[in-house]
């Protein structure tokens, strides 16, 4: 939390939710990069000298050195202001020809340990106002927020199926809070909710969508790669939900629409360091495209560049909503 | 020896678990309190590890209160989580503070004992730890800086000290503990490392940036906010002001071991600080809370009467008085005679510090319904306006004022001392009387005519100039550096910087003999490899080298994405090159330039190169004058008359990364204007032509000219419109109203006359 933020545009709160090792900070970590591969003139500035750094050292450390960033242990709070494409007005004979101001979108990420979103209860007071708890802090935070990032690791899922014990315990307790100070709207959380699928780059998940025929590939994608559309993602979600370890995950999505009102909840299919590409063809090969290949004992690895997919797309949606004042 | 408790902290290998404690010792302490203490002191997501904290708890235990002393240490585990991400493992200790009274010792030689014991400790759970060597403790101004802010309450973070190693932060920490009454290691908090984006409660942290509300004191250097922050100014100096060796006062302070607060024991502290430092005998400051006994005698000698206030010792009548007044029945007629004694400059200074150890006797006070009169007599009393010129009186004023336990009508009382001159009448239009006014209205309106006229003249005489910029700052100056062949890029940023208002210039960088700039902002675009040992490192990096980086006063923005690989030259006269690879005999060395990393030469001496590292300058004059068989050198740089290139695929050599460097003393606007570039622009190909010109047509498509409103496009030829001599008339035309409304015979005297107006004798 460093001081002096520039100025800039009011910033809009918005929280990562996840178990551990879901891809919350990678997820932010990849952000750069993802907005650097995009044709359109959309970028991430840090509001501040610290975020800056976060941004400039995960962009480097992802694109160049090929590594994850480590476990989150605490809260970490990133300042960032997302600046869209200048656009022009048309010119008129009594004024000259001058490009609008950029749209800005600030936003204010809280990027917190996936521990804290288990079960384990809140302290009770014990004279430090609960400063010391970060489950509180964490969850001041998702009050005080309204945007989510929630992430759901199909891998974690079906090797672990604890998705559902790391969303519903602090739904509830957030839901307590809303309706404590009255915020509910309609007996819903007033937050706009972006549910991330991750690791679509796994070919569990990948190939999950080719059966289920929810593949679309992007046709200005200049490598091909596939993607499944916001429309098809839930379709998705739920197939993934269905082999859960613990079979608890097809209440995931029911949690989903009894909290959040469905207009306010948006399903994206992420990965975070996307698929392989040779060099030489640049182009999506069906046989070879794992960008993560496992090797024992070592830190984990990306074999080739990183192409984020869908990594902006769920931070625009947002932003764009609640920039907008949260209309749809 | 000294007891211990510990727990550790961390993940088991392959686990989906989030961190946790793992294990700890079967002692007084429970699960519950090192869930609590592991949650207040997590300091963010390290990776440069390890790295030490510093906490504290307190433990009530059947009605009894126990300090601790806790050190954690956070270490790489070796192992891995379920999603291969390293596992760092936290050593938490636990030391009763009441072991550490008789036998102080320092958090380095805590940290040196427990370091070296096995993650588990098994009982006896004892370590043998060195006594405390006031004569080791040096403190710089940094340190000096850190402990007196830290009497302000607020946090207080060290920045610039990336590239320390961890002990010696360590020991900054040490110092800066020794500094403070050693009772105040019941309080005290402190971290080697601090996340910048992480809320954290530490109070004496290490940080990239300081937190927001935070005090900030930049390694090996004083802290500029001492100026304004009064109790640390004062606390300052009497660490600077010390009438015996720092030694001493480090000794006398580690004596100290009453658990102390140093926010809301601050008198306190402040005090016991000031008398470590003090030529006299230490006396225990700390008034009696038994009803003192009789009064001495009034007449004390003239030594007494004449010790200074920085001698520590208080004028035992005043501090008998000021003892009375703390049981008195009659609290009135205590404070009546205490605040009698302030008779002279001295007198008054001792009674200064009677309120201020004392809290102003808020205890026996502030329950009183006539509290405000009792309080308004004890600072008419002791801080008389003729004594408010006089930097002690000012500085214990200050002292109440930062008090959060000086009562809020005292300070109230102070503050309007301490913070207004001597009242003066303010001159408001309201208070001018009526001539007055006419007097400053036609006046002013001479003046704006005066001034309208000089010019309309300027204006006729330079028509169609126009002339803003002589009225507005000139703009600030900034270097733009780069190797030649990053001319594009230099001319690049160049543009940006001067369309957000500033005057660029571009120097060309010889990598040979790279300074950086510090007198101004400069940006620097140079490969990693020729200016600093590795930043990215290619493959074989040096490492992390931010705080090289750092030393020279410079920090990388960006990454241009743009590599440059090294080449092997070999002279033509060379018989059978691939010798110098396959086989080399001796003599048959390459050189290279001095400034790689360790680890990219042992990578090359691995594949049989013989190597001698030369500096770039030398290595370029040895190919001009082809004296030198073979050299690796930068692609860019490659083109030498009389030597070729040998394929190498196999050979691991040097590949550097186009960085982009800015000096501390650019101010992130210019960051941002930079990074736009950087993100926006593809600098890696400069295109062909008019560089500066290819600049500007890439720098339109990024932050095009939006010319001001009011500068309507003239049609050709036209002029300016004439807008002074539109105002001059305009000016004119008012005085002349005004003059024909206020006719100079209604004047009726001198305008600044005190004389009722003759208004209405007409």
């Amino acid at each position: 939390m460093q001081s002096d933020p520039a100025p800039g545009p009011p910033a809009h709160d918005i929280a990562m939710w996840g178990a551990p090792g879901s891809g919350k900070t990678t997820l932010l970590a990849a952000l750069n990069i993802a907005l650097m591969r995009r044709k359109d003139d959309w970028k991430i500035i840090g509001s501040d000298a610290a975020s800056s750094d976060y941004l400039i050292e995960r962009t480097n450390a992802l694109s160049s050195g090929r590594v994850f960033p480590e476990a989150s242990q605490s809260l970490e709070h990133y300042r960032w202001t997302l600046v869209g494409p200048t656009e022009r007005h048309k010119r008129r004979w009594w004024r000259r020809l001058r490009p609008a101001p950029p749209l800005k979108i600030g936003i204010s990420m809280v990027d917190a340990p996936g521990g804290l979103f288990s079960a384990a209860p809140l302290r009770t007071g014990n004279g430090s106002g609960g400063v010391d708890d970060p489950r509180r802090r964490l969850m001041d935070n998702l009050v005080k927020s309204r945007g989510l990032v929630f992430l759901f690791d199909p891998i974690r899922e079906f090797e672990l199926g604890d998705a559902f014990n790391h969303l519903h315990p602090p739904l509830t307790r957030l839901a307590e809070k809303m309706l404590e100070t009255g915020e509910l709207r309609d007996g819903k959380l007033p937050h706009h909710v972006a549910v991330c699928i991750t690791k679509f780059d796994d070919p569990r998940v990948l190939e999950t969508a080719e059966k289920l025929n929810l593949l679309d590939p992007a046709p200005d994608d200049e490598y091909g790669f596939p993607r499944v559309s916001s429309e098809d993602a839930r379709d998705l979600f739920r197939a993934l939900c269905e082999v859960s370890a613990s079979g608890n995950a097809d209440m995931v999505v029911n949690a989903l629409d009894q909290f959040f009102d469905r207009t306010r909840v948006e399903f994206f299919v992420t990965s975070s360091i996307g698929f392989f590409v040779r060099p030489q063809t640049k182009t999506f090969d069906w046989h070879d495209y794992q960008n993560l290949l496992p090797e024992a004992g070592k830190d984990l690895r990306i074999r080739g560049q990183v192409h984020p997919i869908n990594v902006v797309e769920p931070m625009l949606w947002l932003g764009q909503r609640l920039a907008s004042g949260g209309s749809r | 020896m000294i007891g211990f408790e510990w727990a550790l902290e961390g993940k088991r290998p392959g686990s989906y678990d989030e961190y946790g404690l793992l294990n700890w010792s079967d002692g007084r302490l429970d699960h519950e309190v090192f869930e609590k203490l592991r949650d207040r002191y997590t300091a963010g997501t390290a990776v440069d590890l390890p790295q030490v904290t510093i906490g504290t708890a307190k433990i009530s235990e059947n009605g009894e209160i126990s300090h601790y002393v806790v050190l954690a240490i956070r270490e790489w585990s070796g192992h891995h989580d379920f999603a291969n991400r390293r596992i760092a493992y936290t050593r938490w200790f636990y030391v009763p503070y009441e072991q550490l009274v008789d036998r102080p010792v320092s958090y380095t030689a805590l940290y040196t004992a427990f370091a070296a014991l096995p993650l588990e400790p098994r009982p006896p759970l004892t370590v043998d730890v060195p006594p405390y060597d006031p004569e080791a403790v040096s403190p710089g101004p940094d340190a000096l800086s850190a402990a007196a802010l830290l009497l302000n309450g607020r946090p207080v973070c060290v920045v610039g000290a990336d590239a320390v190693p961890m002990i010696d932060r360590l020991r900054f920490v040490d110092t800066v503990a020794a500094l403070l009454p050693y009772g105040t290691r019941t309080r005290f908090t402190a971290a080697t490392w601090t996340s910048s984006t992480s809320e954290h409660t530490i109070k004496l942290s290490f940080a990239r940036y300081a937190p927001e509300g935070g005090q900030t004191v930049v390694w090996g250097h004083a802290a500029e906010s001492l100026r304004d922050q009064t109790a640390s100014k004062l606390c300052y100096q009497f660490y600077t002001r010390s009438d015996v060796p720092m030694a001493t006062m480090v000794a006398r302070l580690a004596r100290d071991t009453e658990p102390l607060s140093i926010e809301k024991d601050r008198p306190k502290v402040l005090q016991l600080v000031e008398l470590s430092g003090s030529a006299v005998p230490e006396i225990e400051p700390v008034p009696d809370h038994s009803p003192p006994g009789a009064l001495p005698a009034l007449s004390a000698g003239p030594a007494d009467t004449t010790v200074a206030y920085r001698s520590g010792a208080g004028n035992p009548f005043i501090e008998a008085l000021a003892d009375a007044l703390m049981y008195a029945k009659d609290v009135r007629g205590a404070v009546e005679e205490l605040a009698r004694t302030g008779t002279n400059p001295t007198a008054r200074q001792h009674l200064q510090r009677a309120l201020l150890q004392r809290n102003c006797f808020r205890s026996v006070i502030d329950s009183r319904s006539d509290a405000s009169v009792l309080y308004a007599r004890l600072v008419d009393a002791a801080f008389p306006p003729e004594d408010m010129g006089r930097q002690s009186t000012q500085d214990v004023a200050d002292a109440l004022v930062c008090s959060p336990s000086t009562p809020e009508i005292v300070r109230r009382m102070l503050t309007s001392l301490v913070g207004e001159p001597p009242a003066e009448r303010r001159w408001t239009w309201r208070t001018l009387n009526r001539r007055a006014r006419l007097a400053v209205t036609l006046g002013g309106t001479a003046v704006l005519v005066v001034v309208s006229v000089v010019a309309v003249f300027l204006t006729l005489g330079d028509a169609g100039e126009s002339t803003p910029e002589t009225f507005s700052p000139p703009p600030v100056a900034v270097v733009v550096q780069a190797p030649a062949d990053q001319r594009y890029a230099a001319e690049a940023f160049a543009e940006m910087l001067r369309r957000d208002g500033y005057a660029p210039a571009v120097e060309t960088l010889d990598p040979a003999t790279f300074t950086p700039r510090a007198d101004v902002p400069a940006v620097t675009i140079a490969y990693d490899l020729d200016v600093l040992r590795a930043i990215s490192g290619g493959r074989y990096s040096g490492g992390d080298v931010r705080g090289e980086l750092q030393a020279l006063g410079l920090s990388e923005l960006a990454d241009l994405r743009v590599t440059d690989p090294d080449v092997l030259l070999v002279r033509d006269d060379i018989k059978q090159p691939e010798r110098l690879l396959d086989h080399p005999a001796k003599g048959d060395e390459v050189l290279i330039r001095d400034t790689l990393g360790a680890e990219q030469l042992n990578a090359l001496r691995d594949r049989g190169v013989q190597l001698r590292p030369e500096s770039a300058q030398k290595i370029a004059d040895l190919l001009a004058q082809r004296s030198a068989d073979a050299a690796i050198v930068p692609e860019s740089v490659s083109a030498y008359e009389g030597y070729q290139r040998l394929a190498a695929e196999e050979l691991p050599l040097p590949r550097r990364r186009l960085v982009v460097l800015v000096n501390n003393a650019a101010g992130d606007g210019m960051r941002q204007d930079l990074l736009q570039v950087t993100q926006r622009a593809d600098l890696a190909h400069a295109p062909q032509g008019d560089l500066r010109a290819a600049a500007k047509t890439l720098i339109d498509t990024i932050a095009p000219v939006v010319e001001p409103a009011t500068l309507e496009e003239p049609a050709e030829g036209s002029r300016s419109f004439p807008y002074a001599l539109f105002f001059v008339v305009v000016a004119i035309a008012f005085v002349a109203v005004v003059l024909w409304m206020w006719r100079p015979a209604r004047l009726g005297g001198h305008p600044l006359s005190s004389k009722p107006s003759r208004r209405g004798s007409r």
